[in-house]
């Protein structure tokens, strides 16, 4: 399932640049306090861990899910049984 | 390569003592740093595999980042030492065990060349594998003891230094009881009257700023000689000084309040865009060069490793917020190290040695499993150097020694492990990473790379120098890495590299060369993982 670890590739950059954006945004969105805390910290701290590491695991159950490449004895890389 | 050896390289102990250092005190781009050292390996992991193996010449471009990325690190681990008393020549002889025991003595699978894109396993790797997971560990372990001796969630902590009108030497803080000796250099500047009281004999220099017209005193002060301070006036103070400080007044450092601390002020504008931007290239490009992609995991390390790099930055973090409200003394004349190492009183002494105990050990794990990691992975491009005549699985340790040999004879040089470590973080990004994702083709690749080292070297030299503090010459990736790219581009499309050589003909067992997906065919090209 290629498509679903690309797709968590790409939502996994989109989150680090929303953590920039809110980072750099006018008018100080990122201090904004919630329960006393920043929206920019409640996002490093809570939202993107929890959603990184969601889309981290799929990605990689995904992958593995996939076809399987094994080395071969010469260095190559080929599927299994390929031979 | 298992489980969390895959990301042991960047789980180094600079990258966490930077971040809680910089949480810390308080710098603009520590919520950044903490994301992208969380999210940058994240994406390593999900990329495709390296497209192109590398050669002679790419290994030599590629080589000195990752030296650089080991020397950072034993930077620090000699300053983590001397800050226990412990001298760089006992230090450095246990750092060149420490690097190159299991290389020798357990040795490592080493690929050939052809498949110098996959890490050597074996030995090195698991034992990377799991020094770094019980490094992680350890911090983890050490941060919640720091936790309940502070009695305060980090969201807790965070919002109630937020909220501090003002940072002052507390009530019973070593500062202000036995004294702060300063491990480096500082000039502290007063924003009110305060009395400062030599705890050792000492010289030190105000520089006073009355009226507008400055002048500068000198005062050679005995143990329990006392010097008196104006609003703004200046403190320099040599590395040794032992002073103690007034309970209740603001500590004279460059954070006057909560409020400043959590939302400082170079956190906007252009400049600090650009910052960001250098440091997001830095980052995202080093960690696709140093790590190797996740294929074929068990759901179990699916699901650990994210959680594993993600626990280790947000850690790191949650550290530099609890020194923070355990000790904001600590910033004056702050290394790096004093957030981690110099929490002793937080909880009362034992628990507070406690603490530093367990720290200490933790990164002395990170480090071993850096080193072994570090160690596949030079091994791996390593072996495309190997001349004709020397088998690469000799050849290819040997690469690894020298490059240990010269992170170890630079141990002990005054630099400063965290900028070290971007100079080598940049120099990955823009030699291996921003070529690999422009083109597959080796001439393309080579040229890139080779542009990518150029810009970067001219870019960093001055800041290396000290000639300039520009935003570019602290992060050259910035435009290096693009450069690289493009270049690497450029050549490929333009048709100015010769088309690839005729593929290797992969050997079946029982010695037939077959197709890899077609076993009828009688020659065959690579297979290249990836989409």
């Amino acid at each position: 399932m290629p498509d679903l670890r690309r797709a968590g590739l790409v939502t996994l950059l989109v989150l680090a640049a929303g953590g920039l954006a809110l980072a750099l945004a006018p008018f100080d969105l990122g201090a904004i306090r919630l329960a006393g805390v920043s929206l920019l910290w409640w996002y490093v701290g809570l939202i993107a861990p929890a959603v990184a590491v969601a889309l981290a695991a799929s990605g990689l159950i995904a992958r593995g899910d996939g076809e399987e490449v094994v080395p071969g004895d010469d260095g190559t890389r080929r599927p299994p049984g390929g031979e | 390569m298992t489980s969390f050896g895959r990301i042991a390289a960047w789980t180094g102990p600079v990258t966490f003592v930077a971040l809680a250092s910089r949480v810390f005190s308080g710098e603009p781009d520590g919520p950044i740093l903490v994301l992208l050292a969380m999210v940058a390996p994240l994406v390593a992991l999900l990329r495709r595999e390296d497209r192109l193996p590398p050669t002679g010449a790419t290994a030599v471009l590629a080589l000195p980042g990752l030296a650089v990325v080991l020397w950072a690190n034993v930077l620090l681990v000699v300053d983590l030492g001397r800050q226990h008393g412990v001298e760089p020549r006992v230090v450095l002889p246990a750092i060149a065990v420490v690097l190159l025991v299991p290389v020798l003595a357990r040795g490592a699978r080493v690929p050939e060349p052809s498949s110098a894109a996959a890490p050597a396993s074996g030995g090195t790797a698991i034992a990377g594998s799991r020094l770094g997971a019980a490094g992680v560990g350890g911090l983890v372990l050490a941060l919640g003891m720091l936790g309940a001796s502070t009695g305060a969630t980090p969201w807790r902590a965070w919002a109630l230094v937020a909220s501090r009108p003002a940072l002052v030497f507390a009530e019973g803080s070593v500062s202000s009881t036995d004294g702060r000796r300063m491990a480096a250099p500082a000039t502290l500047t007063f924003v009110e009257p305060h009395r400062v009281t030599a705890v050792s004999d000492a010289t030190v220099k105000v520089l006073e700023s009355d009226g507008g017209r400055p002048g500068v005193r000198e005062h050679t002060l005995t143990r329990g000689q006392s010097v008196m301070l104006r609003t703004g006036d200046r403190l320099v103070v040599s590395a040794g000084t032992r002073i103690r400080f007034e309970q209740g007044k603001r500590v004279p450092a460059g954070v006057p309040s909560g409020v400043a601390w959590a939302d400082p002020r170079g956190r906007h504008g252009a400049r600090a865009g650009v910052e960001v931007a250098g440091v997001s290239i830095t980052m995202l490009g080093a960690a696709l060069a140093l790590l190797v992609p996740g294929k074929r995991v068990r759901r179990v390390e699916a699901v650990g490793v994210p959680a594993g790099a993600a626990s280790f930055a947000l850690a790191a973090g949650a550290w530099g917020v609890y020194a923070m409200y355990a000790a904001p003394d600590l910033l004056v004349g702050a290394t790096m190290l004093a957030p981690l190492t110099e929490l002793s009183s937080v909880g009362g002494a034992i628990h507070g040695r406690l603490i530093g105990s367990v720290v200490v050990v933790a990164l002395g794990a990170l480090f071993a499993g850096l080193g072994s990691s570090l160690a596949a992975r030079v091994i791996a491009v390593g072996t495309a150097l190997a001349p004709a005549s020397v088998s690469p699985a000799r050849f290819a340790p040997g690469v690894w020694i020298a490059i240990c040999g010269v992170a170890v004879a630079f141990g002990v040089s005054p630099a400063d492990p965290w900028r070290v470590l971007l100079v080598g973080l940049g120099l990955l990004a823009c030699t291996w990473a921003a070529p690999a994702l422009a083109t597959a083709d080796r001439r393309a690749w080579l040229a890139g790379a080779a542009a990518g080292a150029l810009t970067f070297a001219a870019l960093a030299l001055p800041a290396v120098l000290g000639a300039t503090a520009s935003t570019v010459a602290a992060y050259p990736a910035l435009v290096a890495a693009p450069l690289a790219w493009a270049t690497a581009r450029v050549v490929r499309l333009g048709g100015l590299s010769k088309p690839p050589k005729p593929p290797a003909l992969a050997r079946a067992p029982g010695g037939v060369r077959t197709h890899p997906r077609d076993p009828g065919r009688g020659s065959t090209h690579r297979f290249v993982h990836g989409d």
